[in-house]
């Protein structure tokens, strides 16, 4: 891999793509280092496998402009030799063996037959399908025609890899294994551009992160860029050993609030630039505090806030809906 | 990668994904098999009209002083058998009741006008020809010597003619059976070869396999690989099939004891090889048209579209009009000029007669240029059709894809 770490592999300038009823896609401008995992989140509908199709040229924006630069010149589209591709629509020739199936496929990615052979074959046996490349596809299970999807798809090496939804229909343990493996490809100086609606998944991985919604970026960045933009760095719950009400914390100086379990419990939400013990000690001039904790505000609930949705209302009553299954859990916590 | 490289591999796929080996010889098996007991079956069938007869002769009812008393006497009291197939006895009471319970076939005798007749249970058996044909061999000779005619001179007057047969040279066969069997065999490979490919682009369509390919290689040398790949599995089966037709034809003259004429596209192969151009090349355009309308298709269970694949078939059936028309015709000539039938109708004018060779050059390059337009266009529908799910595209949308779309 050649070029610098900051150099842009892909730039999205003002794109649009609309159909009959729809825009899809409307003016989304971002770029892409080479090297780094770049995530492109939201709902269903938010127009991400829109973009990954362009991006893959398999349709065309309507406005706009795509460039890339794998290290050997600028292009319009992506060098299809040196991009691996895996679509959100999982699709494979079902009466097809496993192994021809994968070796066709990196032959259309320019990989030759044996070399794809042998390649193919430890990655089987990687994704703990040895001894099953004789089978046809429809024989395997959904998650393991998902990995001779995601095989089939890395196997020539590319230079970029753009991946929609990666995780989906894999059960937990094998999501792992596909972090670890985006993990890898970064490593490995592979330009990775992923898809996704898991998004506790993702800010395991991603360098930079790009929020969608309705078609358009809400927000854009690193993860503390992300969240720094959200307003919220950031979040402290502490415990007192009174009930307090939240006015009473805010004549503290200590900020606005959310009040729990009778005022016993209070969430201070802390912008950038304020620290935690600065909260501490504005609280313990005039509160008993029994208890602290502090975490980082996940993804989920930032891209919630950017679009307008309570995270708390959606975790109350209907927080499915909003989650769009993505599975939440909980912020990572950094005491 | 080069387009052309794209399009071998995906020509070699598309063709080991139907093309299947022990199938194909299993194939000729068949053909060979079927063709070879095809003859000894029908005879055993439909039977070959020559059982054994058996008739009672009523002599004591036959009058005296006529040959044909003679000759139906000597009928029933010879001692050796006078034809293969018919056995005679003397009449007996009960030799009518037997005609009915079937053991007898019937009962010979006089007629009351004079002559002989038959009675029997059918009005027309289909061995009284025979029977008329054994008895005047023997009357003749009977009726000439009562005619007082000596011995020697009957002999002489009856000696048979024997006839030295000179097979005329007219040159390999090239009658109406082949002229079938071409038309038939380009119907028959079309269809099959229409039928694939529908099944497979609506059944990437549906198992999704479209994304992953596209963005792989161009629209352009995915339908080039495709149409490559399914005429190659075609002509292997036609081919194929030639082999088994061969074998039959060989061990079918084997066991005849005589070869039959050999089929003008074996021993012409000018004939044979534009045979063979033309059906490729109509392969070509009819898969390149196909593969366009396949891919408009978004439910291939209830599509009208689906229909279109009998058109590919009903075009070159115009083959079949040169059995019962003139080749030389208007209609024919057009018909070979016509890149949609030319590579049905113009090898059936060679074989019905001669054909100028400018003709032959003319239908070719249109032919040649209406599958490079038909791959052009194809192209574009393809790229557009096969990413479209749900609502299938108008006959208005697809022209303007043609106007503005891109395959490369």
């Amino acid at each position: 891999m050649s070029g610098s770490r900051h150099q842009p592999t892909i730039v999205v300038e003002d794109v649009v793509k609309r159909y009959a009823a729809v825009t899809a896609v409307d003016r989304v401008s971002f770029a892409v280092e080479r090297g780094e995992v770049f995530a492109l989140l939201g709902p269903n509908g938010a127009g991400k496998s829109t973009l990954v199709r362009m991006l893959c040229g398999i349709i065309a924006p309507d406005e706009g402009r795509l460039r890339f630069d794998l290290g050997d010149g600028e292009r319009q589209s992506a060098d299809p030799l040196r991009t691996g591709y895996l679509p959100e629509d999982r699709g494979l020739y079902a009466d097809a063996k496993v192994l021809p199936m994968i070796v066709y496929l990196a032959g259309l990615r320019g990989l030759e037959r044996a070399e794809a052979e042998r390649r193919a074959r430890t990655w089987l046996e990687r994704f703990d399908l040895a001894g099953r490349e004789d089978e046809r596809v429809d024989a395997l299970s959904k998650g393991n025609q998902q990995k001779v999807q995601l095989i089939a798809s890395l196997l020539h090496e590319p230079a970029l890899a753009i991946l929609d939804e990666p995780f989906s229909g894999f059960d937990p343990v094998n999501q792992d294994l596909v972090s670890r493996l985006i993990g890898e490809l970064r490593d490995a100086g592979t330009t990775v551009l992923l898809s996704a609606h898991h998004m506790d998944l993702v800010e395991a991985i991603a360098d930079r992160v790009l929020l969608m919604h309705r078609g358009r970026e809400v927000l854009g960045g690193t993860l503390d860029a992300v969240r720094a933009a959200s307003g919220v760095t950031r979040r402290v719950r502490v415990t007192l050993a009174e009930p307090a009400t939240s006015e009473a914390l805010a004549a503290a100086r200590v900020g606005p609030t959310r009040a729990r379990e009778g005022g016993r419990v209070h969430e201070v939400d802390l912008p950038e630039g304020r620290t935690v013990g600065s909260v501490l000690h504005a609280l313990t001039a005039r509160f008993e505090v029994v208890d602290v904790h502090s975490e980082a505000p996940s993804l989920r609930e930032l891209y919630l806030r950017a679009v307008g949705v309570d995270p708390e209302a959606e975790n109350g009553a209907d927080g499915a809906s909003a989650r769009n299954g993505d599975g939440a859990r909980p912020g990572r916590s950094t005491p | 990668m080069t387009h052309w490289r794209a399009v071998s591999l995906i020509a070699r796929w598309e063709f080991l994904r139907f093309f299947k080996l022990r199938e194909l010889a299993l194939s000729i098996v068949f053909v060979v098999g079927a063709f070879t007991l095809a003859g000894p079956i029908l005879r055993l069938v439909v039977g070959d009209g020559a059982g054994a007869v058996r008739v009672a002769v009523d002599v004591a009812a036959l009058r005296a002083s006529d040959p044909l008393v003679d000759a139906a006497t000597l009928l029933a009291e010879s001692a050796e058998p006078l034809h293969p197939r018919f056995t005679f006895e003397r009449a007996a009471d009960d030799s009518l009741e037997r005609v009915r319970d079937g053991s007898l076939d019937a009962v010979l005798r006089a007629a009351a006008g004079g002559g002989l007749e038959l009675v029997a249970v059918d009005e027309a058996p289909g061995w009284t020809a025979d029977l008329e044909a054994l008895l005047g061999a023997i009357v003749v000779p009977l009726r000439l010597q009562a005619e007082g005619l000596a011995p020697e001179r009957v002999a002489a007057a009856l000696e048979d003619v024997t006839l030295a047969v000179r097979a005329l040279d007219t040159g390999p066969y090239r009658g109406a059976g082949l002229i079938a069997v071409v038309v038939g065999a380009l119907v028959f490979s079309v269809f099959t070869g229409a039928g694939v490919l529908f099944t497979v682009i609506t059944g990437e369509k549906t198992q999704r396999v479209t994304e992953a390919i596209v963005s792989a290689v161009s629209p352009q040398a995915w339908i080039d690989g495709k149409i490559l790949g399914t005429s190659l599995f075609v002509l292997a089966y036609l081919v194929s099939y030639a082999i088994g037709f061969a074998i039959a034809f060989f061990v079918y003259g084997a066991l005849d004891g005589a070869l039959p004429q050999l089929p003008a596209l074996v021993t012409d192969p000018a004939l044979g090889m534009v045979t063979v151009v033309f059906a490729a090349l109509g392969f070509g355009l009819w898969f390149t048209i196909f593969a366009a309308v396949a891919a408009t298709v978004s439910d291939p269970t209830t599509s009208s579209r689906g229909g279109f694949i009998m058109l590919p078939g009903a075009a070159l059936s115009v083959g079949f009009l040169g059995l019962i028309g003139d080749t030389d015709g208007w209609l024919f000539r057009f018909f070979a000029l016509f890149p949609l039938t030319s590579p049905s109708a113009l090898p059936v004018r060679m074989l019905a007669g001669s054909v100028a060779a400018w003709e032959v050059l003319a239908s070719l390059a249109l032919l040649v240029a209406a599958v490079l337009l038909a791959r052009r266009a194809a192209a574009k529908i393809f790229a557009l059709g096969i990413h479209m799910t749900g609502k299938e595209p108008s006959a208005r949308e697809m022209w303007r894809w043609l106007r503005e779309g891109s395959s490369a």
